[in-house]
């Protein structure tokens, strides 16, 4: 009766401990977002937040620089001052932020900077990708790791997950495997998350930044952050009192080209 | 590959707020891109996200 007792006990702690467990994965994040210069890479370094049920994934290099940003606001620092010294910091290229379970269990909750100081939010239901769990298997930072594909949002998705941590978490939108996701990439080697550290964590309350946002659908966001990034020039002109006048090292004045935005998910349904 | 790109200064004449900005942006086979940015009103609330944008617009378009 003891042991039994004992194997319950043991068996309680640990589903308990799977249950609530608080981690920190910090990623390493490559990704391209213009279509006509697909070479130009951008390295970022993201971070997935998981505690009490309820996960956040966002750039920690932006975030260090917002934080910077509103301190020295704060104090009263001038716009040139800002900018100098958030030129010292590694520069931060992921602007949206994701919740995921938040603001309840089974929604995702989006936001990101759309232009001037308009940021974008919608919240949807926590889609799960249609996982298909392949053969092969790697080491990722000392964790054995396995593959899965699926097709999700317009590209098809490579995950290396590890059951040696029992999370049904990742980065971005990716979840749902048995093991926490390590690595992601899609097929056209546009996006990549790899994972460059683990911690625990004590348990924290994660909840959505609080800003004045712009309350959309997704097909929304993404008609009009790709109609902004597109004609990035024309976005911002025409919304504000703002005027640009490019030149070329002749002092040339030259007319702004239009991009071809890359969004990382592809249908606008 | 990535493109090691750098913003060579973003110059700010200011008065109380920014009225005027020159992003330069240098690609890095000895060409310059420069975006001379204005604000018709000098209390704009200036974002630093479109002074960011408006640099990497001008590494992605032109560089």
């Amino acid at each position: 009766m003891k042991k039994q007792l004992f194997i319950f006990t043991i068996l309680f702690v640990a589903f308990q401990t799977i249950l609530s467990q608080n981690l920190e994965v910090i990623y390493h994040t490559d990704f391209t977002r213009n279509a006509a210069n697909p070479r130009s890479m951008y390295g970022d370094q993201t971070v997935l937040n998981i505690s009490s049920g309820c996960s956040e994934f966002y750039s920690v290099f932006k975030d260090k620089i917002d934080a910077l940003t509103i301190k020295m606001q704060k104090e009263g620092a001038s716009n040139d001052r800002i900018l100098q010294e958030r030129r010292k910091l590694s520069p931060g290229y992921i602007y949206f932020r994701i919740y995921k379970n938040l603001p309840k269990k089974g929604k995702l909750t989006f936001t990101d900077w759309l232009i001037h100081n308009d940021y974008g939010k919608y919240t949807e239901d926590l889609e799960k990708p249609l996982w298909k769990i392949e053969k092969a298997s790697k080491e990722i930072i000392g964790n054995t790791c396995q593959k899965a594909t699926a097709h999700f949002r317009g590209r098809i998705w490579t995950a290396w997950y590890t059951t040696n941590i029992p999370v049904q978490e990742g980065p971005w939108k990716l979840w749902g495997l048995p093991g926490l996701i390590l690595e992601a990439y899609d097929s056209d080697s546009l996006y990549r998350f790899v994972a460059i550290g683990i911690k625990n964590t004590t348990e924290r309350n994660i909840s959505i930044r609080e800003k004045q946002y712009i309350n959309c659908s997704r097909g929304e966001y993404m008609k009009e952050k790709n109609r902004i990034e597109e004609n990035l020039i024309a976005a911002l002109t025409n919304s504000s009192t703002m005027k640009i006048v490019l030149t070329d090292s002749s002092g040339k004045k030259i007319t702004p080209k239009s991009n071809k935005y890359i969004n990382i998910e592809i249908d606008e349904k | 590959m990535k493109k090691k790109l750098s913003v060579l200064f973003c110059a700010l004449i200011l008065s109380g707020m920014i009225s005027a900005a020159d992003i330069v942006v240098n690609c890095g086979d000895g060409s310059y891109v420069n975006a001379h940015v204005t604000y018709e009103d000098g209390n704009e609330d200036v974002s630093m996200e479109d002074m960011d944008e408006v640099a990497l617009y001008l590494i992605e378009a032109y560089c």
